[in-house]
């Protein structure tokens, strides 16, 4: 595992690569902001390096418990009239998005 | 009388004898909306004619001799991030104006077979994203206490509703002291349940392995006869505890038969934390360890495990959960979407679509969570921070053997003022160093009134508890409540008919 070096991290690239995966489209100020308030939070955070985790189990819940699954059964649903109303447009029953392939 | 001056169980008591009516309380609640609502901002959305139509309905199922709770006919409030029929559900975003769910949390359908009477949505930090509602897109909430300072966040707009008399009790979501901070700024009781115990299907989600919903109200005894209509097993949340039902057999037995002598009881003080905090919060703190101590409890020294870990820990677990949670957000199926949507390529459509929709802080973590799950990033921040909360639940787990309840304050002062650290973000998640231990270990904490600063601000303690241990928090909270009268203060802008 590599060691989190803050001055590695935030730079104006990763940020602009970020705000890609994040569906994100932020102005120069927006990243600079960022740029900026990202690399004062993680080198805040980095405190976190000094405790050796190498043997620890991540605990991805507050506590073991095995997840509840009901039984496959068919159940009513809601009609699906009551979701596609919330939505802005839509055709023959089906969302409407732009053309997404040639 | 003052109906509004009541607390939300002696005015339940008064419907259920018959000696007022559930439109009476609804009447005079809406007068109180109406008059303070403007000045306060503790409300987005409320709807007179939808208040009285509940309140009526309760007092037809009354008359006819239904038995349905305790609170039955009681005005309460709920924080916009729980889904609700009745009223639009926006988390205080544009992202999710106009939003009215099709369906109904499960605590709302807990909360109407009841007996709740709705009166409206309260105002928040955006998406629960913050600790003042100053990120809330329709302009913060403001303290009943002193109007120039916040309420606190995420459920600001559910404390200043209660302090203020807009409310008897409130529901509001915890995720990193969401509920226990407001409640502190507001001299109110408020309890971030043990995970698990009360459904979270239709709290709209921010980290899901961190957010609670819970009640918000002004003693411990309100919060047990809320838990106790919230709590339920539900097949709809898959983290759902099936100690529920046990829970609400014992819960609100705990603040009506509780033993007050508290001996044998053990209350751990952690005395680092006490030097972090204001000293008007620190000598509060301290005389609530002394009452705990009159009434039998032995007060124990404690160590909180990895304390400078917990803020980071936190966050980066928050903000990763949330990157993912808030990925649903693209315009298609609901909220906000342009209208020369379709002139845009896909991709650009949903950057235009979040872009425009999210607030500043909104944006921030999720660029902070998306950057932690990133390639190249994810073990060295996400991971590891996964590996520390797991040494944090172990230690507490070691060192709460024992103890029932450990205290401490909820935040290292009084509310600050609207816009203190509106440009420092770090010195914001600092402030939560008190609250996110209960939400990486899933453990219950209560926040509950121990006195006034010299500014005339509330200042409030915090027990931690063992998991599921809920009811234990709420009988020691009564009984300290039972010998003291911090909870039953309130802002001079609570007075009826007064504008706030």
């Amino acid at each position: 595992m590599s060691e989190a070096k803050n001055d590695e991290l935030v730079s104006r690239e990763v940020i602009s690569r970020i705000a890609k995966l994040a569906r994100l489209d932020l102005d120069d100020n927006e990243q600079n902001t960022y740029e900026h308030d990202l690399e004062t939070i993680l080198d805040h955070f980095k405190k976190i390096n000094v405790y050796d985790t190498k043997q620890v189990e991540p605990a991805y819940h507050p506590h073991d418990y095995e997840n509840k699954l009901r039984e496959d059964d068919a159940k009513p649903s809601r009609p699906p009239q009551d979701w596609l109303a919330l939505a802005k447009q839509v055709k023959d029953g089906c969302y409407m998005v732009p053309k997404a392939v040639e | 009388m003052q109906l509004t001056e009541l607390s939300a169980w002696q005015l339940g008591d008064l419907i259920r004898k018959k000696e007022i009516r559930a439109l009476d309380a609804a009447e005079a609640v809406v007068a109180e909306i109406k008059t303070k609502n403007e000045k306060l901002n503790a409300f987005l959305s409320y709807d007179e004619a939808v208040i009285r139509s509940q309140a009526e309905g309760v007092q037809e199922k009354l008359d006819a001799g239904q038995v349905l709770s305790p609170l039955a006919g009681v005005p309460m409030a709920v924080k916009d991030n729980i889904s609700t029929r009745l009223y639009p559900t926006t988390c205080a975003s544009d992202m999710l104006q106009g939003y009215l769910p099709p369906y109904d949390a499960t605590v709302i359908e807990n909360l109407q077979q009841a007996g709740a009477v709705i009166t409206g949505k309260t105002n928040m930090d955006e998406f629960a994203m913050g600790c003042s509602t100053e990120t809330s897109f329709r302009g913060p909430a403001l303290n009943p206490w002193n109007q120039g300072h916040t309420p606190g966040g995420s459920s600001g707009g559910s404390a200043a509703a209660v302090a203020a008399g807009l409310s008897w009790y409130a529901l509001g979501s915890d995720t990193g002291g969401s509920i226990r901070q407001p409640s502190a700024y507001c001299n109110l009781t408020g309890l971030k349940p043990s995970y698990g115990l009360v459904s979270r299907y239709g709290l709209i989600a921010y980290a899901s392995s961190l957010d609670q919903i819970g009640p918000m109200a002004r003693s411990a005894r309100d919060c047990a006869a809320v838990m106790d209509c919230i709590t339920s097993q539900d097949s709809k949340d898959s983290t759902s505890s099936d100690h529920s039902t046990a829970f609400k057999a014992s819960c609100y037995e705990a603040t009506t038969g509780f033993n007050i002598s508290l001996k044998g009881r053990k209350i751990a003080l952690p005395e680092q934390a006490l030097a972090q905090v204001d000293p008007a919060v620190r000598r509060a703190v301290s005389e609530t360890a002394a009452v705990f101590k009159d009434l039998g409890a032995d007060i124990v020294p404690f160590d909180l495990p990895y304390q400078d870990a917990s803020v980071p820990v936190y966050y980066l677990i928050a903000c990763a959960e949330a990157s993912g949670n808030l990925a649903r957000y693209d315009g298609v199926q609901y909220g906000r979407q342009p209208d020369n949507g379709h002139e845009m390529d896909l991709t650009a459509f949903y950057e235009h679509n979040r872009s425009a929709g999210f607030g500043k802080e909104v944006k921030r973590r999720l660029m902070l969570g998306t950057f932690v799950l990133s390639s190249g990033y994810y073990d060295a921040w996400y991971l590891k921070a996964l590996k520390m909360r797991r040494m944090i639940i172990d230690s507490y787990n070691e060192m709460m053997r024992g103890i029932d309840a450990v205290l401490m304050p909820v935040t290292p002062s009084a509310a600050p003022p609207l816009y203190q650290h509106e440009d420092d973000p770090l010195a914001r998640y600092i402030s939560d160093t008190f609250t996110v231990d209960a939400n990486l270990t899933g453990r219950p904490a209560i926040a509950f009134p121990c006195g006034i600063n010299a500014g005339g601000l509330p200042v409030g303690a915090q027990l931690t508890g063992h998991l599921l241990a809920d009811d234990i928090l709420l009988g020691l909270v009564h009984a300290y409540q039972t010998q003291t009268s911090h909870h039953e203060k309130r802002p001079s802008s609570a007075r009826k008919g007064e504008p706030a």
